[in-house]
């Protein structure tokens, strides 16, 4: 992606900064939608992160150039083209959830996130492709096509948001709506070379979303920089009456103090488990990230979380049984409309013990409790997302070392199940790449609540570092 | 099992299922025999944070 191209150059805005040049007029909405728009059209064919597109988004674009230039800022997001995970509704416009089941279906409201992402000037551009109801980490879809990784088109975007990760990261979109449950927006993050949150459980509203697995659903941006997704993050955090999950918590200011430095940051490992079975570059890239932290003046400790070990047991129960739950008529009615692998998911999800569920959930109090008695000597805690780069499309097993093949979906969750059981917010960034110039994330996991210090050390790390300005090659 | 669940399983998909459960349940198994432990007996399925985190917060924990 040349630069000497104008419609390159808005291309590689960020956020926020398209955001300044809308606000000044120096560019129009309509510039971004049809850069975007044209940008959809050469790589989606290749890439398939879009199940729909709007080309209504150009009048919309019109419609936000009108108003800016009479003077009318609708808010932090005016003008700005963005897109959704298709399992979140937008009223009278397809939400298929990457599903057969749901191929049809035009929701009478749009989600909560999608409507405060609407008042504050955001401008929809389609609804993105995704693993089939959320439900495993490939984004290789069976009925609306795989998704594939901007970076090498022949290796996987992970999942479930594959499609949003692929779309930021193209440039098809400034920034765009994933949700997470088990690691379903920092696992596309940091394989697509991204940044992305899942919030504290109970920050931002799930009103209007499919769900996946009801006690640890999550929806969060998904952007190129930390700050841009601070900006949408400030747009849709807070309760909503018509989802009683979200907690009744002020909200944080995200933006004012993100660039204060983590001077003073005390930053937890722990060695024994997220710094095991690793590849080697993943390993490298986080241990290179640790020393940038302690560079810009953070503290490392090492930490001991001493029943950490039988999260993902925990997570697969939890993330199998309450899928089942919500699609247990579906898969009576019409089992054929699924994939192969939901499918079998879901039947397996049947077929575990109510007590398995129950000490399943048991267990994540447990584990919440050992992480909040950490918080005592630590602010965060730093890790890698997952212990691998992006694998070969299609693939259902990887190998981490040793030559040892591994069941993909126990090794993709290995470490972003921990914040999805204890409900802690994480935030995913780039922190390098591999040999064959694939992408590598770290998690920055956060006390409850408190996404602000997150955003903050994101923010002080890309500050000095270059992994979130690298184009993929397509 | 499947059943008792009332869930039409046919035999060309039994093994498929079978597979993952074997490998699922001893794990679960086992998170179940330590939860059942006596020095856990107390907690409670909780995923709800209904308040942010602050020094006294985590001196309780």
């Amino acid at each position: 992606m040349s630069s000497k191209n104008p419609q390159n150059q808005l291309l590689n805005l960020s956020l926020t900064e398209a955001r300044r040049l809308v606000l000044k007029k120096e560019i129009s909405p309509v510039d971004l939608v049809d850069a975007a728009l044209d940008q959809i059209a050469r790589l989606d064919p290749t890439l398939r992160a879009y199940i729909s597109v709007y080309d209504q988004a150009r009048d919309v674009a019109r419609a936000a150039e009108i108003m800016m230039m009479s003077g009318h800022d609708l808010g932090p997001l005016h003008g700005i083209p963005l897109a959704l995970k298709d399992n979140i509704a937008l009223n009278g416009l397809k939400t298929t959830a990457g599903s057969k089941v749901l191929a049809d279906w035009l929701p009478d409201a749009d989600a909560t996130v999608a409507a405060r992402l609407r008042s504050a000037g955001g401008i929809f551009l389609g609804k993105l492709n995704m693993h089939e109801f959320a439900w495993g980490g490939t984004s290789d879809n069976p009925h609306y096509g795989a998704v594939r990784n901007p970076w090498n088109p022949e290796r996987f975007p992970a999942g479930s948001s594959g499609g949003s990760g692929v779309a930021v990261a193209a440039r098809m979109c400034w920034g765009a709506m994933g949700t997470d449950t088990g690691g379903s927006i920092r696992l596309p993050s940091a394989i697509n070379g991204i940044v992305g949150i899942r919030p504290t459980y109970g920050r931002v509203s799930n009103h209007g979303i499919i769900p996946l697995a009801w006690s640890m659903d999550t929806a969060g941006p998904m952007t190129r920089t930390v700050e841009d997704c601070a900006l949408m993050f400030s747009v849709i955090a807070g309760p909503d009456a018509n989802d009683p999950t979200t907690a009744h918590v002020p909200v944080q200011d995200y933006l004012t103090g993100i660039h204060q430095g983590v001077k003073g940051l005390r930053i937890g490992v722990v060695p024994d488990y997220f710094f095991q079975h690793l590849q080697p570059p993943v390993y490298a890239a986080i241990k290179s990230a640790l020393e940038t932290f302690e560079s810009l003046g953070a503290e490392i400790k090492e930490v001991e979380i001493k029943n950490i070990h039988g999260n993902i047991s925990a997570q697969l129960t939890i993330e199998s049984a309450e899928p089942s739950t919500y699609h247990q008529r579906w898969l009576r009615e019409r089992p054929q409309d699924y994939g192969e692998d939901v499918r079998t998911l879901l039947e397996v999800g049947e077929l575990l013990l109510a007590t398995h569920y129950l000490q399943a959930q048991r267990y994540r109090t447990l584990l919440r409790e050992e992480f909040m008695a950490a918080f005592r000597q630590v602010d965060v805690f730093v890790c890698p997302t997952l212990p691998f780069t992006a694998t070969k499309v299609g693939a259902m097993t990887v190998v981490i070392e040793n030559g040892i093949e591994e069941d993909m979906l126990s090794a993709i969750m290995q470490f972003t199940g921990v914040p999805s059981l204890t409900g802690l917010p994480s935030l995913a960034v780039p922190c390098g790449f591999d040999f064959d110039g694939l992408p590598v994330g770290m998690q920055i996991i956060g006390r409850p609540f408190d996404e602000a210090t997150l955003f903050q050390a994101g923010a002080a790390f890309q500050s000095i570092t270059d992994f979130h300005l690298q184009t993929p090659p397509v | 099992m499947a059943a008792y669940a009332a869930l039409p399983l046919e035999p060309s998909r039994q093994a498929n299922v079978a597979a993952i459960l074997s490998v699922w349940i001893p794990n679960a198994n086992a998170l179940s025999t330590k939860m059942s432990a006596a020095q856990y007996q107390s907690l409670v399925p909780a995923t709800l944070f209904t308040h942010p985190a602050t020094p006294e917060a985590e001196a309780k924990s």
